[in-house]
């Protein structure tokens, strides 16, 4: 397992980073416009860029990311949006169980070792159609869990906040990681060569 | 595989089927888990750990495709309205919803092998085994069905609630998938009498 996790510092501080940046994001700018349009009386967001980012990173690094996901959610969670430290523990928990569950399950699909990342393997199936796989039953998870965890506030909209929310965000993430695919294929190869192969990042590295 | 033209007799069919097992679950797996669990874990709701229901749903889904949907939505609302004590509109919701949790994870699972959209799944893609794509399919509607469902009986929500309908769709699914590999040169056979029309 520590082999598994085993990427370099620098790496792991990048995602936490990325990760916790997103959730700034999300509360300073996102959640208080949807204050204005929408009110303020319910848990979940229309537009949740956190989660397309969590599957992005963990379509591409695997379980090594999970360290950095774990810490980076739990101080968003407890510190950034002042949830209850029961809450952020139970939504640290359940926000990665949503992420690497799917990734076992695909990978189980496609008869690879459960914690591999998705990205630049070879099968059968185009890439993209693997990834929006993916990224629905991370967001089937996601808010089936989040679902019971915010259960006291027995709202009908609040299963469909999250699956709207989180669809939206994957959306945007997805788009803005297109835009900028070639850095960040460079930046994957150079963090974690042992999830290409030689031809792929010779490929990736021109 | 591919598409599959059902005829009239074989949406009664599964129609029949579909209402069978939602009555044997209400009349037979209910009260026993009511006998055998006591009430704090039973949470005295509308779920079950033991709900073949789901299964069965999946498997029509898995099987037949988009083509099954007319049959398991009625037999849904049917269902409902027999054995819950229900409102009309919530039992067609809960149906609707019910129906949704296996479709869209068909669509999409025929989107990513490429296949025809409301075909059957396991149509041509060999490279990857039946039962790997099958519980990928019971994961994706496991989840969208706790999830809707949390919905639906937002009212009665606990937080075990969409735990429940979790476990008891997968080991109802695994159960309904073990039962399925008994008879499946029965099934296999009766598919390809469909798909010839």
């Amino acid at each position: 397992m520590a082999k598994m996790i085993a990427l370099n510092l620098r790496t792991q501080f990048v995602l936490f980073v990325l990760m916790l940046g997103t959730l700034y994001i999300q509360m300073l700018v996102i959640n208080p416009i949807e204050v204005d349009l929408f009110g303020s009386g319910s848990k979940g967001s229309y537009l949740f860029l956190p989660h397309g980012v969590k599957v992005l990173i963990g379509y591409v690094f695997g379980i090594i990311a999970l360290p950095a996901m774990i810490i980076a959610r739990f101080i968003g969670l407890y510190v950034t949006m002042g949830w209850p430290m029961t809450e952020a523990v139970y939504g640290t928990v359940a926000g990665v169980i949503a992420i690497y569950l799917p990734l076992a399950v695909m990978n189980f699909l496609f008869e690879r070792p459960w914690h591999k990342p998705l990205v630049a393997f070879d099968q059968p199936i185009g890439q993209f159609r693997i990834f929006v796989i993916l990224v629905v039953m991370t967001i089937f998870a996601n808010a089936a869990l989040h679902s019971s965890l915010f259960h006291y506030e027995a709202s009908f909209h609040l299963p469909f906040r999250y699956l709207i929310g989180d669809t939206l965000g994957a959306v945007v993430v997805f788009l803005i990681a297109l835009k900028y695919r070639a850095v960040i294929q460079r930046w994957c190869v150079a963090a974690c060569p042992n999830n290409f192969s030689t031809s792929d990042a010779k490929k990736i590295n021109g | 595989m591919g598409l599959i033209k059902l005829s009239l007799k074989a949406h009664i069919s599964v129609f029949i089927f579909l209402l069978v097992v939602f009555a044997f679950q209400f009349e037979v797996i209910k009260p026993t888990e009511t006998l055998l669990l006591p009430l704090d874990v039973l949470d005295a709701d509308r779920a079950s750990y033991f709900f073949l229901p789901h299964g069965v749903k999946v498997l029509i889904g898995f099987l037949l495709g988009l083509v099954s949907l007319p049959a398991v939505f009625l037999a849904q609302v049917v269902g409902a309205l027999l054995h819950f004590d229900m409102e009309p509109s919530i039992a067609l919701l809960a149906a609707a919803f019910g129906t949704i949790a296996v479709y869209v994870p068909v669509l999409l699972l025929n989107y990513m092998l490429a296949q025809p959209l409301g075909g059957s799944v396991p149509a041509k893609h060999h490279q990857i085994g039946y039962f790997r794509v099958y519980l990928a399919l019971v994961v994706m509607s496991t989840f969208l069905h706790a999830t809707l469902h949390s919905a639906v009986f937002h009212y009665e929500n606990s937080i075990s609630l969409p735990f429940k309908y979790l476990v008891g769709d997968v080991v109802g699914a695994s159960f309904v998938f073990g039962v399925a590999l008994l008879f499946r040169h029965y099934i296999a056979k009766k598919l390809v009498e469909m798909s010839r029309g």
